[in-house]
């Protein structure tokens, strides 16, 4: 058994012979856990030394803060007074419970992969280096409900399939949720089915410091993409999904691999700048052995649901400064001659792909780079998080650990300019439930969670896939311990070059329909030109259908919040 | 048998014994006519429950372009009341049609390929021998399990990477389920492995309800195993037959689950049947005005098939 | 209602000493084949939930049974954690077992009841002849072609995840089972019989009590194995009626992925093997009334 388990980072069996020779049984170890923290389970205390001195009791602020979390060293960057966001929230609820109007308890939906990382205390043992404390660190749900008294209920949903059940609650009105989460991207589809709550006055009344200048989003238009749909507060940023590139350092450095690539193409290998580059790549590594088995070339996901976004990101390089998903008049830009040659390049690149690459969800792409079966992909960033670095018993995480490195976004060369793009797609965003008897203490808690200083707490803690995106979350060690330097770096500059994957109502027939006609074309059922003009049909007739609901204002929105970034290399 | 009241008919209450006046119940349980409104009863409330509100929704919104995006309740329909425009659609639909097609064609492959197996397991089974009691036990088990459960398994048995390329010495670039081609194949023989059994029962009943005097008197006058099985059995059990094929056809024209876990109806929309479709339409496209046009649709030409297939049948049981 | 042993016993004999050892060793080589067909991907089942995570997919080397056999899955989705696993659960097995027996028991229950008194009164008492044909309609019609109306009639009914409205649609939806399987057999019995009765000074109810129903007591019997199978399969229903509480089995076993190996393949497997337990104790139970009852009274002679 472990000394402690939380930095590990797959779900990892032990061999029996590893336990150490510890007169503590497993019976004591699961009451001793629970005592801890609920659902976080069991290796953690065995072996964890006392050497460790508890830095603060539970209770026991840094001068001036009143709430937050205790009990770890550095905790006091978590802490927070009433005069911060969090500490406003806290404010909120002392008074709605005052006043007899808030619940005793609030019920979430939530992505399965997230649960731990509310539920499981952090930091717990050793994470990167940096000392931490086993027994005193509670997780986020343990402090709201000792700060407020009110118990968050979490009921798990599949990823994939979590706006079908956030949308069977809208519809039948049934209020079993007072906050759903989802994917980002619906959020339009959920305000105009009503389904959510309009924070407006909320925000004006408690302040969140979602778009603090130091702390939060890099730009105040990111602030508004994220949290705002069409002019008003319904959504609550969860995550960081913009797709970074990730590639294996050491095989790029590799002078074998690189004599062999420059005779091949003639060109040093390095970080690719466009998708030209990155198909080269992926060509030359494609059935290749340096020494970790055969590799494939294309760590992309191309599956349906999730390969949209590989398709995007290279969609909106297309053109300069962007390729915009539709034109000025909101005419679907699909079918264009770009966007033609686009589905072509993707169809291409599929052939460089592991086996079962279709079936694919994140999982199984981490897996095939963290066992070092692709030479570099772009996908969350959570990849670093559970699959680079060590766990507590000095065993490496995957092979990769060590190995990994990121870069910017690829885009195209245009004269010496280059558009790199990556995009936003799926990030986990929380909603307050329009039939939640208790919006306003939902949004408080929803408030306090997303804030600067819980968020860059939990953000760290990898007993989930929440990823980092506020500026205060890459100035956190805890934060970099667990996604490492170049994340650090490489994160708030692809989010600075992030398109935004279409948001707007009608966004799930959008998605599918486009999904449907890639993985048709994919499988060779249609050529890429021919699906792409199928899939412009369907979104002309989605738009037709809604154009009553000022579907064309959104369209024209959602290109204002495009980037206009451009790279000279 | 003895006269007595006491008597408790299921759906009504006890009775007291042995009174000299018929009460109120009692006489309901003599009267023929009332007793027998009193057992259709809670059926047929069942029934108006389940039929009455829902096909007046389904034709309220199978008129309007409503849908959950309009964020008002569905009984303001009529503000984007459409007359047919969704029945229109719906001709021209090359999804939805396709879609029907890929669902018959399932059908068309997975009831007789059930069938036959299933009629080849039974007629193994005829005749008793050592451990016949345990291979019947273990065929019967693939029924048992949760069809959710058989997609998984499935699913990981038929990856490139798989046991079912491992064993067959494939390479693990030969993909099955994101093959446009071997996809629906490899659906089917999920159903298949999961069905079969059923066939097998039902068929093996009819098989053993054939008459053993018949049997052994072929037998006597020297017909092989299989000329008896041709000549004696298979006529005997036509009837049989023709439930199992219309049980499986009924069920199997709503497959759902399997496909679902499996491909989500893909790769593209090579496995996608009535059912996913539908599914995708409500959950993703959200135009539930237009998923009321399809159920009624088919609503309608599902009655009339059965209407004619039960006069058929019973046209069949008469002359029998 | 004879058990298939029963009705062969006679035959045994004579084909006994015509069975040739070549068609005997044929029969049993086809046996095994279809036992090997239907093992296979049972055998995969099984092995799963008894394989660690590092087996759990072939990326790492391929294996039919596990190398270090491990009873941690199970123990995780019983207690929600399991000793060497990093991952916990919120919710464990329990809740969602003890609610698709709860929901699929009364739903059979439901089914039964009502589909036996309505088939018995069409088929004796002649009332509501058209009743086949409509229950009929409501089997062969896709259940998610009407999913809206329902969904809204439950929401409205306040019936969404409870107990009762889940066990609600399983009988509804299984009543055209119970119903048809039953009328075939009523239509078996012979008429005299309860005419016997009736001339004693039988009521109906006593009749239908006393008479009939003992008779189709092995038929009631499958029915409500099949119904049983059917409700415990669901995944639908309980998919689109429940959210939290009334979650099924099926419904849970979706859940069971984790933020950094996805899949949690073993686990799944280790449901899939406790899911099949309750259908195949009831087979066992009625095994002898199991080949009769599934002819729909086909084989009247």
């Amino acid at each position: 058994m472990d000394t402690n388990d939380n930095g590990k980072t797959i779900i990892r069996s032990e061999s029996r012979s590893q336990k150490p020779k510890s007169g503590i049984t497993r019976r004591d170890l699961m009451s001793k856990s629970a005592s801890v923290a609920g659902t976080f389970a069991l290796t953690s205390a065995i072996g964890i030394a006392p050497k460790f001195i508890r830095p603060a009791r539970a209770g026991a602020y840094a001068p001036g803060m009143t709430g937050g979390p205790t009990g770890f060293a550095g905790a006091e960057r978590f802490q927070y007074n009433e005069t911060m966001s969090e500490g406003r929230a806290i404010e909120g609820i002392k008074k709605l419970q005052a006043a007899g109007k808030a619940p005793k308890k609030l019920s979430m939906l939530l992505t399965d992969g997230a649960i731990g990382q509310i539920t499981k205390p952090f930091p717990v043992g050793k994470i990167g280096g940096l000392d931490a404390f086993p027994d005193g660190a509670p997780s986020v749900k343990d402090v709201w409900e000792r700060e407020t008294g009110i118990e968050i209920e979490i009921i798990g949903a599949p990823a994939e399939d979590i706006f079908k059940k956030v949308m069977q609650d809208v519809t039948t009105g049934s209020g079993t949720f007072d906050i759903f989460t989802g994917p980002w991207n619906s959020t339009g589809d959920l305000a105009d089915a009503n389904g959510i709550v309009n924070c407006d006055e909320y925000v004006a009344k408690y302040m969140p410091d979602w778009g603090d200048p130091e702390r939060g989003t890099p730009t105040p238009e990111m602030e508004k993409l994220l949290y705002t749909y069409a002019g008003s507060y319904y959504a609550f940023s969860l995550d960081g999904d913009f797709q970074t590139w990730f590639y294996n350092r050491d095989l790029y450095e590799n002078p074998d691999v690189r004599a062999l690539f420059e005779d091949k193409y003639d060109k040093q290998l390095g970080t690719p700048a466009t998708w030209e580059d990155v198909d080269n790549i992926s060509e030359f590594f494609t059935g290749r052995d340096f020494g970790a088995g055969t590799m494939y070339g294309n760590g992309n996901l191309m599956s349906p649901f999730w390969g949209l976004a590989t398709f995007y990101a290279r969609f909106a390089s297309m053109a300069f400064p962007n390729n915009y998903f539709f034109d000025e008049e909101g005419r679907p830009a699909l079918d264009s001659d770009l966007g033609i040659r686009c589905a072509e390049e993707h169809v291409r690149s599929f052939q460089w792909c592991p086996p079962d690459a279709l079936t694919f969800t994140w999982a199984e792409a981490y897996n095939t780079m963290w066992n070092l079966q692709i030479p570099h992909t772009a996908i969350y960033t959570n990849l670093v998080k559970f699959g680079d670095g060590y766990n507590p018993d000095g065993t490496p995480k995957s092979k990769a650990t060590g190995k990994l490195s990121a870069h910017l976004p690829v885009g195209r060369d245009f004269d010496g300019k280059f558009n790199r793009r990556s995009v936003l797609y799926y990030h986990i965003t929380g909603w307050i439930s329009a039939k939640s008897q208790y919006p306003e203490a939902a949004y408080l808690f929803m408030q306090w969670l997303s804030s600067t200083r819980t968020y860059t707490w939990m953000c760290g803690n990898p007993g989930g896939y929440f990823d980092p995106m506020q500026q205060a979350n890459f100035k956190e060690p805890l934060c970099e311990a667990t996604y490492h330097d170049y994340s650090m770096e490489f994160i708030p500059k692809t989010i600075a070059r992030s398109v935004p994957s279409i948001n707007f109502a009608g966004q799930t027939a959008f998605d599918n329909a486009l999904d449907e006609e890639l993985q048709a074309a994919i499988t060779g059922q249609k050529t890429a030109a021919e699906a792409m003009r199928a899939a412009s049909k369907k979104w002309q007739r989605i738009i037709r259908k809604r154009q009553r609901k000022g579907i064309l204002d959104a369209i024209a929105a959602s290109r204002q919040t495009w980037p206009s970034i451009v790279d000279d290399s | 048998m003895k006269y007595d009241a006491a008597t408790s008919a299921p759906g009504t209450d006890i009775v007291p014994p042995n009174t000299d006046a018929p009460s109120f119940l009692q006489k309901i349980a003599r009267d023929k006519q009332k007793l027998g409104v009193c057992f259709v009863l809670p059926t047929i409330l069942l029934l108006l429950f389940i039929v009455v509100f829902p096909l007046l929704m389904q034709i309220y919104l199978s008129m309007s372009w409503w849908g959950p995006l309009d964020g008002t309740p569905w009984y303001k329909a009529y503000e984007s009341f459409n007359f047919f425009e969704q029945y229109l659609y719906l001709l021209e639909d090359e999804r939805f049609w396709g879609s029907l097609w890929r669902t018959l064609l399932i059908m068309l492959v997975c009831v007789p390929a059930e069938f036959l197996l299933g009629l080849g397991l039974a007629y193994l089974f005829i005749d008793q021998f050592p451990g016949r009691k345990l291979f019947y036990s273990i065929l019967l088990v693939p029924m048992m399990v949760v069809p959710a459960v058989v997609g998984l398994m499935f699913f990981l048995l038929f990856q490139g990477t798989g046991p079912v390329n491992d064993m067959f010495g494939l390479p693990p670039d030969f993909s099955w389920l994101t093959d446009k081609d071997r996809a629906i194949y490899t659906v089917m023989i999920a159903d298949i492995w999961q069905w079969t059994p059923l066939m097998f029962l039902i068929l093996l009943a009819g098989m053993l309800g054939v008459p053993r005097d018949q049997l052994l008197a072929a037998q006597l006058l020297g017909g092989s195993n299989f000329q008896n099985f041709r000549k004696i059995i298979l006529p005997r059990m036509r009837t049989v037959m023709i439930i199992a094929l219309v049980l499986r056809s009924v069920e199997m024209f709503k497959i759902f689950d399997l496909i679902y876990i499996m491909t989500k109806g893909g790769p593209g929309v090579q496995t996608e049947t009535i059912s996913v479709y539908i599914y995708k339409l409500t959950f993703a496209d959200l135009e539930w005005g237009y998923v009321a046009a399809i159920g009624l649709t088919i609503l309608i030409a599902l009655s009339v098939l059965a209407a004619y297939g039960l006069k058929a049948m019973a046209r069949q049981t008469e002359e029998a | 209602m004879a058990s298939p042993a029963e009705h062969t016993g006679s035959k045994r004999r004579v084909n006994g000493m015509r069975r040739s050892l070549f068609s005997t060793t044929i029969h049993y080589l086809l046996l095994l084949l279809a036992i090997i067909v239907v093992g296979y991907p049972l055998l995969w089942m099984v092995t799963m939930a008894f394989k660690p995570y590092p087996e759990w997919t072939t990326v790492s080397g391929f294996t039919w049974f596990p190398k270090n056999p491990t009873l941690q899955n199970f123990e995780f989705i019983f207690y929600g954690r399991a000793e060497g696993l990093v991952v916990s659960l919120d919710r464990t097995i329990i809740g969602p077992l003890i609610s698709s027996l709860v929901t699929s028991i009364l739903g059979t229950f439901i089914a039964v009841t009502t589909g036996t008194l309505a088939a018995y009164a069409v088929t004796r008492f002649g009332v509501a002849q058209s009743l086949p044909l409509s229950v009929l309609q409501l089997r062969l019609f896709p259940p998610l072609a009407v999913m809206i109306p329902v969904m809204v009639m439950w929401a409205f009914i306040g019936a969404v995840d409870t107990w009762w409205g889940l066990s609600l649609i399983y009988g509804i939806v299984t009543l055209p089972f119970s119903f048809w399987l039953m009328k075939t057999f009523f239509d078996e019995i012979p008429i005299e019989i309860e005419e016997a009765a009736l001339v004693e000074g039988c009521s109906y109810a006593r009749i239908f009590w006393r008479i009939t129903m003992p008779i189709v007591m092995p038929g009631l019997a499958t029915c409500s194995l099949f119904i049983f199978i059917l409700n415990w399969s669901d995944y639908l229903f309980a998919l689109l009626l429940t959210q939290k509480e009334w979650v099924t089995l099926p419904v849970y076993m979706a859940t069971l992925t984790s933020a950094m190996g996805g899949q949690m393949y073993g686990m799944k497997a280790a449901l899939g093997v406790i899911a099949a337990i309750p259908p195949v104790v009831f087979g066992i139970l009625i095994q002898k009334h199991l080949v009769r009852g599934l002819t729909f009274g086909a084989l009247k002679q």
